[in-house]
C-alpha cells in the first residue's frame, strides 16, 4: 500500500527567515531575555499552525507522516509534492497545479494534493479535511492498483 | 587539470567521509540511539519543538547555514595555491566541520535542545556563558564589518549591480505584501520576483550607477566608504522591520538565486571543461602571511564555522525526529557548505583567468588576493555562465547580485542579532536602561562594525579588508572551538573516546592563538591602534576559552558517567528535575551512574 504524507505549510508571515549562517543564528534570541520583538511576533504567529499540527498528528495513525514545512524549503517541498503525487498516481496536469499551489498560504497537502489553502482552518476542521483527503487518496490508490492488476 | 576532475574527486571524498567517518562518529563517539526520545517529541508544541522528517529538516538547516562566507574565504585562500585551500576545505569539512556541526546537534538534542551558549554554561562553567556572549559580540561585529566592505567593494566594482540590488528591496517588500494580503501561493510571485530581478540586472547593466562624484563632493577618500555608510543606515532600519516584511521575501528570492548560481557553476564547468590555471602551490611573495596559521583562519565557513553550532543547537535540534537523523542533517549539511567552498575555489582558479600569468596578476599579493576575492569569484562565475551562452558583462552583474544579496541578508540579521547581544551584555553588567532601549542598543550595535569598516588603509580593498577577514575567521573559529569544547566534555563524560573531537579542537585553538599573536605584533608595529586592542581582546578570549576547556576536560575525565542535563520537566525549566535520563549503553551501565541518576524517571526510549 502506498505511504501517506500530510504536509502543513507554514503561513507566510510565520515562516523562518534564513539564508546565510548568521541568519540561522537567530535561534539564540529565543533563549535569552531580550527576544527581538519581530522574531517574537513571528513565533507567536506560528502557534495556530502548531495547534493544527498537534491535533492532526494525534488524530492520525503513526504510520502516516505529518510534517510542518516552510514554503521557502523548496529543496524539499517541490520534489515531495511530485513524489507523493506520482506515488498516488495523480495526473501530471493536476500535479503541476498542486506544485504551484503547494507553497500557498497555510496550505495543507495530502499525498501531493493541495486540499486547503489561503487560510488556516481550525484544528478539528483541518483534521476532518485531512481524513477525508486520505480516504479519497486510499480509494484512488486501490482503484488504480486494481486496474494495473488486471 | 580539468576542473571537473577536481569536482568529482572532492565529491567522492565527501561521499566517503559521510559513508564511513560520520558513521564512526554516530556509533562510537556520539553514541546515537534510534530509540532515544528527542526533545521534538518530548516537548512537542508545534512551534519550536516539531518532530520533522530528516529531508525537510536538511532543507531548513542547509538554507540557514549557506551564505556568502564560504565563497569569500576560499576565494582569498587560493593565494597559497589551490592545493592547500582545497585540502583544508576537504579535510576540514570531513574531520572538523562534520564533527562540529553533527556534534553540536547531538549534544543539544541530549540537553533539551538548548543552544550552545546555554550549554556552555551547563557543561563547561557558568563563566562560559559570558565568554560565549563576548565571542558572539565580536563575531557579529566583524561579520557586519566585513560584509559591509564586501558589498561596498562590489557596488564600486560593478555599478551595474546598484539598480537590481536597491530595487530588490521594494520588490521583495511588494512580493511579501502581495503574498501576505492575498494569501496566495509563494512560488509564482517569488519566481516572478527572480525574473524581475534578472530583468533589473539587464537594466542595471545598461545603466550602471557610480557614486564616485558624490563621494568626492562629500569628502570621502574612498567611494566604498559612502556605500558602507548607506548600508549601515539601511541595515539599522531593516533590523527594526518585521521579519515577514523584507527579510523573508528577500530570503525566498535569494534561495532561488542560490540554486541557480550553484547550477551555473557546475553546469558551466561541465559544459566548458575549464582547466585550473592557478598553481597547486603558489610561491607567495616575501612578507606575505604564512600558510600556517593563516590559511586555517582565512577559510572558516566552508571548512569549519562556529556559526553552524548556533544553527544546529538553536533551531535544528528542536525539530530532530530521531536522534540518528543528526548524522544526515548535521554532517551532510557541513558537506553542503564544503561544496559551496569547492564551487568558489573552482571559480577563482579555473573560471577567473585563462592563463597562469593572468591568474598570477590577480593574486600577486595577499592584499590583492583579499581585496579582489569577491571580484575574482564574480568574474569566475561569469566565465562559467558564458559557457552556457550568457553574455560576460551581464553575467558579472548576475554573479555580483547573488553575492551582494546574500551578504546584505546576513547584515540585516547580523545587526538585529548584535542589538540583542548588546542588550544581553548590558543586562549582565547591570546597565538596565541600555538593555531595554532598542534604538540605543541598535545604534551601539552598528557603531563598532561601522568604525571597523571605515578604517583607512590599503586603497579600495587590500590591507584592511584582508585583516578584518582574518579577524572574522579567527573569531568564527573561536566560536567553533567553544562548541567543540562543549562536545568534547560531553563525549568524555559519557565515557566515549573524544579524540575525534579533541583533535580539531586543539588544531583550531593552536591556529587561532598563533594567528592572533602574529597579527598583534604586526598591528603594534604598524601603529594600528584600533585593530591591535581588538586583536588583543580576542586573544584574551581565546586564552580564556583554552583555560575553560582544559579545566572542563580535566573535571570530566575525573568524573564518573553523568546523566545529561536533558531531564528537566520542560524546555524552559532550570533543569533541576530528573524526569528522564538519556538511555545508557552497555559500557555506561557498567559504570552505572547515569542510570542511577535516573531512578524513578520516565523512560526516554521509544
Amino acid at each position: 500500500m502506498a505511504r501517506h504524507r500530510v504536509l502543513l505549510i507554514r503561513p507566510w508571515d510565520a515562516t523562518g527567515a534564513g539564508s546565510g549562517c548568521c541568519t540561522g543564528a537567530a535561534g539564540i534570541c529565543v533563549e535569552g531575555r531580550h527576544e527581538d520583538p519581530a522574531l517574537a511576533r513571528q513565533r507567536a504567529d506560528q502557534r495556530p499552525l502548531g495547534e493544527v499540527y498537534q491535533v492532526v498528528r494525534a488524530g492520525l495513525p503513526a504510520e502516516i507522516a505529518v510534517e510542518i514545512v516552510d514554503p521557502r524549503n523548496t529543496l524539499f517541498l517541490l520534489p515531495a509534492i511530485v513524489r507523493d503525487g506520482r506515488r498516488h498516481r495523480r495526473p501530471w496536469r493536476a500535479l503541476l497545479r498542486d506544485l504551484v499551489r503547494g507553497t500557498g498560504y497555510a496550505a495543507i497537502i495530502v499525498d501531493g494534493r493541495v486540499v486547503s489553502e489561503s487560510r488556516l482552518p481550525p484544528a478539528e476542521q483541518a483534521l476532518h479535511i485531512v481524513r477525508r483527503a486520505l480516504d479519497s487518496s486510499a480509494a484512488l490508490s486501490r482503484r488504480n492498483s486494481h486496474r494495473s492488476g488486471r | 587539470m580539468p576542473a571537473i576532475v577536481v569536482v568529482i574527486a572532492v565529491m567522492a571524498m565527501f561521499a566517503l567521509g559521510y559513508r564511513y567517518y560520520s558513521r564512526y562518529l554516530a556509533d562510537r563517539v556520539y553514541g546515537l540511539d534510534p530509540a532515544y526520545v528527542t526533545p521534538a517529541h518530548r516537548f512537542a508544541d508545534g512551534v519550536d519543538f516539531v518532530p520533522t522528517n530528516k529531508h525537510v529538516l536538511f532543507g531548513h538547516h542547509f538554507t540557514s547555514i549557506a551564505g556568502a562566507a564560504p565563497i569569500v574565504g576560499p576565494a582569498i585562500a587560493v593565494f597559497w595555491g589551490w592545493g592547500p585551500a582545497l585540502a583544508w576545505v576537504v579535510f576540514g569539512t570531513i574531520f572538523a566541520a562534520g564533527v562540529h556541526d553533527f556534534g553540536a546537534l547531538a549534544v543539544s538534542v541530549r540537553h533539551r535542545a538548548r543552544n550552545i551558549g546555554t550549554l556552555a554554561a551547563d557543561v563547561i562553567s557558568k563563566r562560559a556563558r559570558t565568554l560565549f556572549l563576548l565571542i558572539i559580540f565580536f563575531l557579529l561585529t566583524l561579520v557586519n564589518a566585513v560584509f559591509a566592505v564586501v558589498i561596498g567593494n562590489l557596488l564600486v566594482a560593478y555599478p551595474g549591480a546598484v539598480i537590481p540590488i536597491f530595487v530588490e528591496i521594494p520588490l521583495a517588500i511588494a512580493i511579501g505584501q502581495y503574498i501576505y494580503r492575498t494569501r496566495s501561493a509563494a512560488l509564482v510571485p517569488s519566481l516572478i520576483g527572480v525574473a524581475a530581478l534578472y530583468f533589473l540586472i539587464w537594466v542595471g547593466n545598461l545603466y550602471p550607477i557610480e557614486i564616485t562624484g558624490l563621494a568626492d563632493t562629500l569628502g570621502f577618500e574612498r567611494t566604498r566608504d559612502l556605500w558602507v555608510i548607506i548600508l549601515f543606515v539601511y541595515a539599522f532600519i531593516a533590523s527594526r522591520l518585521p521579519v515577514w516584511l523584507l527579510l523573508q521575501p528577500r530570503d525566498y528570492i535569494n534561495s532561488h538565486q542560490l540554486f541557480i548560481a550553484i547550477a551555473v557553476i557546475f553546469a558551466g564547468v561541465l559544459v566548458g571543461m575549464d582547466r585550473i590555471v592557478a598553481p597547486m602551490f603558489n610561491d607567495v611573495p616575501a612578507g606575505s602571511p604564512s600558510i600556517f596559521p593563516f590559511l586555517f583562519i582565512t577559510v572558516a565557513c566552508g571548512a569549519i564555522s562556529g556559526f553552524h553550532s548556533l544553527v544546529a543547537s538553536g533551531t535544528t535540534s528542536k525539530q530532530l525526529d530521531k536522534e540518528t537523523d543528526a548524522r544526515y542533517v548535521g554532517y551532510a549539511g557541513a558537506i553542503g557548505e564544503g561544496s559551496l567552498a569547492l564551487g568558489s575555489i573552482i571559480a577563482v582558479t579555473a573560471g577567473v583567468a585563462a592563463t597562469r600569468a593572468e591568474w598570477e596578476g590577480l593574486y600577486a599579493s595577499y592584499a590583492e588576493a583579499s581585496g579582489g576575492a569577491t571580484r575574482n569569484f564574480v568574474n569566475g562565475i561569469a566565465s562559467f555562465a558564458t559557457n552556457l551562452g550568457i553574455e560576460f558583462q551581464l553575467a558579472t552583474v548576475f554573479a555580483a547580485v547573488v553575492v551582494i544579496s546574500f551578504a546584505a541578508t546576513t547584515m540585516d540579521t547580523g545587526v538585529r542579532l548584535q542589538r540583542y547581544i548588546v542588550q544581553e551584555i548590558a543586562e549582565l553588567v547591570g546597565w538596565r536602561r541600555l538593555s531595554r532601549h532598542l534604538t540605543l542598543a541598535g545604534l551601539l550595535a552598528i557603531a563598532a562594525p561601522l568604525t571597523l569598516a571605515l578604517l583607512p588603509g590599503g586603497g579600495d580593498a587590500g590591507y584592511t579588508f584582508g585583516v578584518l577577514w582574518r579577524l572574522f575567521g579567527t573569531t568564527n573559529q573561536l566560536t567553533a572551538g567553544l562548541a567543540l569544547a562543549v562536545i568534547a566534555v560531553w563525549v568524555l563524560r559519557r565515557r566515549r573516546n573524544p579524540v575525534a573531537v579533541i583533535v580539531p579542537l586543539v588544531f583550531l585553538l593552536v591556529m587561532t592563538t598563533w594567528a592572533l599573536i602574529v597579527q598583534l605584533r604586526e598591528f603594534v608595529a604598524a601603529d594600528e591602534w584600533v585593530l591591535a586592542p581588538l586583536d588583543a581582546i580576542i586573544f584574551v578570549l581565546a586564552l580564556w576559552l583554552i583555560v575553560e576547556a582544559v579545566l572542563a576536560l580535566r573535571r570530566a575525565s575525573g568524573q564518573s558517567v553523568e546523566p545529561d542535563a536533558d531531564a528537566g520537566p520542560g524546555p524552559d525549566s532550570s533543569g533541576a528535575g530528573a524526569t528522564g535520563p538519556e538511555p545508557v549503553d552497555k559500557s555506561q551501565q557498567a559504570v552505572g551512574a547515569e542510570s542511577a541518576a535516573g531512578a524513578g524517571a520516565t523512560d526516554d526510549r521509544r
